[in-house]
């Protein structure tokens, strides 16, 4: 299987195509590193003419979350092309009935797929670390912190990978199975928000009537319930769910930002007041959106799988053994 | 319709390497194989012999393991495919009629993954590889790109990989389409050398005079249905009809309606008749000279297994 995985690698990187792409990826990075960089001295700045005392500011935590957001977006992107049309594009070339009459069970030829795609997915992670360590060598950014965010994402190109074999394996054409697994990406990323939009402005309103010496006033309180578990699965959810607070101040953090306002869909009912780094978050919502998640990769893989059995029994359609 | 072994009466049946019973198969609407049924000596080359869309290629898929026939059983080797696939692929090779390379390794390369896919130690699939290589003398081409091989060389390549594991029973698929006639003539000795070597080995093709050149026997493949294996040295005189082409200067048709011979009209002078074996058709000759047509030509038509294969359509018309 070693072998199947190595050949898998050489033909991915022999061509250009992938150093270029690679190149592409790390200036785009650096770029988006150095423009948030701006920003959040500009952001400083602003405040020291407030008469603030911004000495000393870390400004890590805006270029780390950018750069973090943007790569994961990348990901997004590139991630699913490396797997979307593994499998189909061997049956079309005629080399995967080749592999299926040796030794190899549909499993291995699955793993080395994965595990190869994975290496390369991998490879692209590897190339946004320069960056990161800049946005550490300008302080705020803890160790920690960077391990949560880059486990997630490893997590996230694990998941988007197993699904585009899937989609591979499903559907007889490449172009097909490309544009499905694309069409997975947008549901998990703007279809679960705007599903959870649907269905929280949907929700059904509680009224509760408050006495006052003024005669009282009614509340008005959408009630969300378990409604979050929609958003929970959204790589960008869990990406800045999962990163632990960096509590700063002056400049903007993204991932806290999205991480705040996303448990807002966990909040007791009744608790109107903000929290911040003194009050108490409502509970994280990436323990269940990892959890979906890995579900998903799980139940791609077992389809897929189940796809490279043979002896074959029922063919799509026009689809050749051989 | 049975399928009959044609052994030399003097040797006990053999085992058989290949076993088919009442195989059927469908994709969608069309029936690629119907009640396919066939049995096969080891140690041999056997040809499968049919029309474009006999079921030829389903039934050396369902062989392979890789594709299960809605009904009916098949043993290979004395195992089922369907059940157990890959103690199948221990022992057979399969070339495909169509195949791919990964184009972007170099030919040793791609004979060493394959090496490793039968679960070779690296050492051993790199030196079986060099040893393949050289059997079909691609040696100098072994740190080439696939790519840049020629047809030919790829086909080669192809069925160097069907040897990686070094199969005692190899199913062929079309291997000579598309090929040179310098390059069939190679592939031609390199099926030769592991009959040699004890494989048996199956291989389909619809150049004939290329079958019957390496092969031992010749199983007919037609509507999806097995009609008859027979031993190549039986098959001019085994009662399989054999063509003539005759020319007259005057008229042909009546005496041979007269004689109640089995004749296809070509033009006013020309006619095709189909005998049983070679005396019938000197018989033939016999009465139209005595009977005053002036005979100047008759000639067979088409090698022996052309001249089969043939009455093997004409007869699933009639």
């Amino acid at each position: 299987m070693k072998a199947l995985i190595l050949s898998e690698i050489k033909q991915r990187i022999r061509g250009k195509r992938w150093w270029i792409l690679l190149s592409l990826w790390v200036v785009v990075l650096a770029g988006v590193t150095f423009l948030a960089r701006m920003a959040a001295q500009a952001e400083l700045r602003s405040f020291g003419r407030f008469g603030e005392d911004v000495a000393g500011i870390p400004i890590g935590p805006t270029m780390f979350g950018s750069l973090m957001l943007f790569t994961l977006s990348l990901i997004c992107l590139v991630v699913p092309s490396l797997s979307s049309t593994s499998v189909n594009s061997e049956r079309d070339r005629g080399t995967l009935a080749v592999l299926q009459a040796t030794m190899l069970r549909p499993h291995e030829i699955f793993l080395a797929k994965f595990a190869s795609a994975m290496l390369v997915a991998l490879a692209f992670l590897v190339a946004s670390i320069p960056m990161t360590l800049w946005t550490m060598l300008e302080r705020g950014v803890g160790f920690g912190r960077v391990v949560m965010v880059y486990v997630v994402l490893a997590l996230v190109c694990a998941v988007l990978l197993s699904v585009g074999l899937a989609t591979s394996a499903w559907l007889r054409r490449p172009a097909l199975s490309a544009v499905m697994s694309y069409a997975v990406v947008f549901l998990l990323t703007i279809g679960t928000l705007i599903l959870f939009g649907v269905s929280v402005i949907t929700a059904p309103v509680e009224r509760t009537r408050v006495d006052d010496e003024f005669g009282g006033y009614v509340t008005e309180e959408r009630v969300i319930g378990a409604r979050w578990v929609i958003l929970a699965p959204n790589p960008f959810v869990v990406l800045a769910d999962a990163a632990p607070r960096s509590n700063s101040r002056f400049v903007p953090d993204p991932l806290e930002a999205i991480r705040d306002s996303v448990r807002q869909s966990r909040r007791p009912a009744g608790a109107q007041v903000p929290f911040g780094p003194s009050g108490r978050e409502p509970p994280a919502l990436w323990p269940a959106g990892i959890s979906i998640e890995v579900a998903l990769a799980l139940a791609a893989g077992y389809f897929t799988v189940g796809r490279l059995r043979i002896p074959a029994r029922k063919l799509a359609p026009g689809q050749r053994v051989a | 319709m049975s399928a009959h072994l044609g052994a030399p009466p003097s040797s006990p049946p053999p085992v058989p390497a290949l076993e088919c019973q009442d195989l059927s198969r469908s994709f969608g609407a069309t029936r690629a194989l119907n009640g396919f049924t066939m049995s096969l000596p080891p140690g041999e080359v056997i040809a499968l012999v049919g029309p474009n869309g006999s079921g030829k290629t389903t039934l050396l898929l369902i062989l392979s393991g890789l594709l299960a026939p809605d009904s009916g059983w098949a043993r290979i080797g004395g195992v089922d495919p369907v059940e157990r696939p890959f103690e199948v692929h221990s022992f057979v090779g399969w070339m495909p009629d169509f195949f791919g390379t990964y184009d972007d390794l170099t030919s040793l390369e791609y004979l060493e993954l394959f090496g490793a896919a039968y679960k070779m130690p690296a050492a051993q699939s790199t030196r079986r590889a060099r040893e393949l290589l050289s059997l079909v003398r691609l040696s100098d081409k072994s740190s080439s790109p696939v790519h840049t091989l020629s047809r030919g060389q790829k086909q080669k390549l192809g069925f160097a990989r069907t040897l990686v594991h070094s199969p005692r029973i190899l199913l062929l698929d079309e291997p000579a389409s598309g090929l040179d006639p310098r390059a069939r003539i190679e592939l031609r000795d390199l099926v030769r050398r592991q009959r040699d070597e004890g494989v048996t080995v199956v291989v389909s093709s619809h150049i004939l005079t290329e079958l019957e050149e390496m092969s031992d026997h010749v199983a007919f493949v037609d509507a999806g249905q097995c009609r008859g294996v027979h031993p190549l040295s039986l098959l001019p005189h085994g009662g399989a009809a054999r063509r003539y082409k005759i020319r007259a200067l005057n008229d042909v048709e009546t005496p041979l309606r007269a004689a109640g011979v089995v004749f296809e009209r070509i033009s006013p002078d020309r006619v095709v008749i189909e005998t049983i074996n070679d005396e019938s058709a000197a018989d033939i000759l016999a009465r139209l000279t005595s009977q005053g047509v002036r005979v100047i030509e008759m000639t067979p038509v088409g090698g022996g297994l052309e001249g089969a294969f043939l009455a093997m359509e004409q007869g699933d018309r009639a």
